[in-house]
This record gives C-alpha cells, structure tokens and sequence, in this order.
C-alpha cells in the first residue's frame, strides 16, 4: 500500500519534470505544479530526487558505447508491431525524412491495408506471427549467407544498398547525411550478402555494420557516429 | 581585474555551485535518513511563502528554497562561520564537493549503474533517454527518429526517468 503510494509520487514527479524540462508548461501548469508541491514533502523529495538525475545524465556518456544510429534501429525494429495497435503507424507519419528504412519483406504495410477489413485484435495478433515469421526466416538467411547470383551496376549508392536489401531480404537503416550522394562501382557475380555489402561500399569511405540479424546500417569509417549539431537540439531543455 | 570579469565569473560560478548542489542534494536525499528533515523544512517554507511568488516556476523555487536551507545547515554545521555573502558560501560549497573524491566517485558509480539500467529497459525507452540527454536531440527530432509521436517521446522520456530511480533505490 505504502509502496504503492510511494510509486505513484515519483511517476508524478518523473511526468512533472520531463513537462519543465521540455518547455511544455504553461501557467494553469505552474500553478497545478505549485500545489502539487505544497500538497507534501514527499512530493518535494521525489522531484529533487529526480532532477538530480536528470541533471546527472546531462552531456553524459550513457548508451554503453551504442551510436545514435544503432539506438533508433533498435528502438524502430522493436516498434514495427506495436506500433500498429496504436495510434497510426510509424512508417504513415515519418513523411520525407532523414532516416531511410526500407525492407524487402513488408508484414507492415500488407498489414496496414488488412487493418482496414478486420478488428484490431485480430490484426495485431496477425502482426505479431507475421512478424516472428518474417525474422525467422530472414534470420536464417543472414546466418547462412549463401552465395546468390548479384548483378548491381555502378550507380548511385542509395538505390544499389536498397536494391541489394530487397534482394537479400534485409533492413537497411542510415541517415542520408552519411550516405550522401555517393557513387558505388557496383557488385556482380556470385556473392553472400556480406561480400556484396563490402563491394557496395568499396571506396565510400563507408562501412555497414550488422544492428541484429535482420538489420544493416551504413557508416562512416573513422567517426564516432554521433549526430551532428547537437546544439541545435538544446532548445527545448532548459 | 575589471568589475564586469568579475560579475561574470561570479555568475558563471554560482550556476555551476547549483549545479553542484543538485547533485549533492540528489545523494544525500537517496541515501540518508536525516535528509527527511530536511525535505521538511523545504516544505513549510514553501508553505509559508505567498503562493503568487512560487508561481512563476515552482520547481526553480523548490530548488532555490532547498539551496538556502542546504547552505544554512552547512553554515551551522562549519567550525567558525564567518560573515560573508551567501554566495561565497555557495562556491565553497561547491569546492568541498568538487574535491571531495568520494563524492566525485559516487556519481560514477552512480551514472554506471544507471546506464546498465537504462539498457534493460524497453528500447524505445533506452534510445529515447540517451538520444535527448547524451546526444542532445530535441523531442521532435526523436519522435521523427522513432516514427512515433511527440507525446509519446515524453511518455518514454519519464519512464526512464522513473525507472532510473528505482534502479538507485531498489528498496522504494
């Protein structure tokens, strides 16, 4: 009981500070904060407590090493079924944006048109086998990484990576900045899916790595993968 | 040297000693028993002032009342409290805490313990987190990066920080 209380303050607390934190208050929420302090002590320690951490975590180095680009991927992979039990869907709002994605087996969107026609139960439950099934056969794939009959001109890199994606039954995940308007000499004859990604990426000053089994990125060598202009994203923290 | 370098750098420190002091405050709040008392005193100083004052931005104020009483205790508490500005005392403040390698060692630990939590989390929740206190990206950014939207980045933003918490505090 007591500790059920307790939760609930610090889960007040956690949504007051992160409304501060990002600008979204305004004075009808100042005054509902106000009295929320002045409701109890505890509520004055958890929101002290919790602004400690979120001071601490400022400019730190959390993530355990993982790039930006690998964190989105794996937060976007672990989304593609949820996401369709909620409101909208992922790939229906993203509109023209940096991050391209791009999948050969598309559960998602055979999913969206179904969704019309039948209950959302159903339809998530659907979602969820498709899901499972598509990652387990592409799974097995990649672990396999047989040769396969390539035959990718020189081209621009974008259209070739995506190519060889829907080809070999990947998702490819990379900001645009990075990949640019990059040339590639090609891949042809018969190759795995990593020989063809390294012919791809031959003189790019590009490398891919593996996210999961099903997942590519593209890199740059020698960075250290972090977004650019962090600045420009401090506005809403103060 | 010239009167507006030293505003400045008084300035400069006296944010810095607050940001100092949150931290400070953060440790002592987790860890100790007599924080409580403390906390208490905030709150009936909050009590008594008038409600209009605290308005503007109550959570600078709560955290501007914890300084004050943080710093009286560290006044009653000195061996031989001289007369000076309450700023200087800040600044001493934040020079014992920044000297003192226990407590530098603390917020390690504690930053350490607090990422390997962040990784068990949903990840969603671990990319969000990082990707607005490491990385610096705005909620629209992260919400265009995840597909999802804007509240819901905020949803997953007090999640972890909630979650955090218990991590430092798995008793409560």
């Amino acid at each position: 009981m007591l500790k059920t209380r307790n939760k609930q303050i610090y889960e007040e607390a956690a949504e007051w500070l992160v409304d501060l934190r990002v600008g979204d208050m305004d004075a009808a929420a100042h005054e509902q904060l106000d009295a929320w302090f002045r409701e109890s002590p505890h509520h004055i320690r958890a929101f002290l407590e919790l602004s400690a951490i979120w001071e601490e975590t400022e400019g730190a180095d959390l993530g355990r090493g993982n790039s930006t680009e690998a964190l989105i991927a794996a937060a976007r992979a672990s989304t593609n079924v949820i996401q369709l039990a909620g409101e909208g869907v992922a790939s229906a709002r993203q509109g023209p944006n940096r991050l391209h994605c791009r999948s050969s087996n598309k559960p998602g969107v055979g999913i969206l048109m179904l969704a019309r026609f039948l209950s959302w139960q159903s339809v998530v439950l659907a979602a969820v086998v498709l899901a499972s099934l598509g990652v387990g056969l592409v799974a097995l794939k990649v672990h396999w990484d047989p040769d396969y009959a390539t035959n990718i001109p020189a081209q621009e890199l974008v259209p070739a990576l995506m190519t060889l994606a829907r080809e070999r039954g990947f998702q490819l995940v990379f900001r645009s900045e990075v990949v640019g308007a990059k040339h590639t000499q090609g891949a042809v004859g018969d190759l795995t899916t990593k020989e063809a990604l390294t012919r791809l990426l031959e003189g790019t000053n590009l490398a891919y790595s593996y996210l999961n089994e099903k997942t590519v990125t593209i890199l740059p060598v020698n960075s250290n993968n972090k977004l650019d202009g962090t600045d420009s994203g401090r506005g809403d923290r103060r | 040297m010239k009167v507006d370098d030293k505003t400045g750098v008084r300035h400069r420190a006296r944010d810095q000693a607050r940001q100092r002091l949150r931290r400070y405050l953060a440790a002592r709040l987790r860890n100790s028993a007599d924080m409580s008392d403390f906390v208490q005193e905030v709150f009936l100083r909050l009590l008594r002032v008038d409600r209009h004052e605290s308005i503007r931005n109550p959570a600078a104020y709560v955290m501007m009342v914890a300084c004050h009483v943080l710093h009286q205790h560290t006044l009653r508490s000195a061996v031989a409290p001289e007369l000076s500005s309450a700023l200087d005392i800040l600044v001493d403040l934040q020079t014992a805490i920044e000297t003192d390698p226990a407590a530098q060692l603390d917020v390690q630990r504690r930053l350490q313990a607090l990422d390997r939590k962040l990784e068990s989390l949903s990840p969603n929740v671990h990319a969000t987190f990082v990707l607005h206190r490491r990385d610096g990206m705005t909620l629209d950014e992260i919400a265009e990066q995840l597909g999802v939207s804007r509240s819901m980045v905020k949803k997953y933003l007090s999640k972890a920080v909630f979650q955090c918490r218990e991590q430092l505090e798995p008793e409560g």
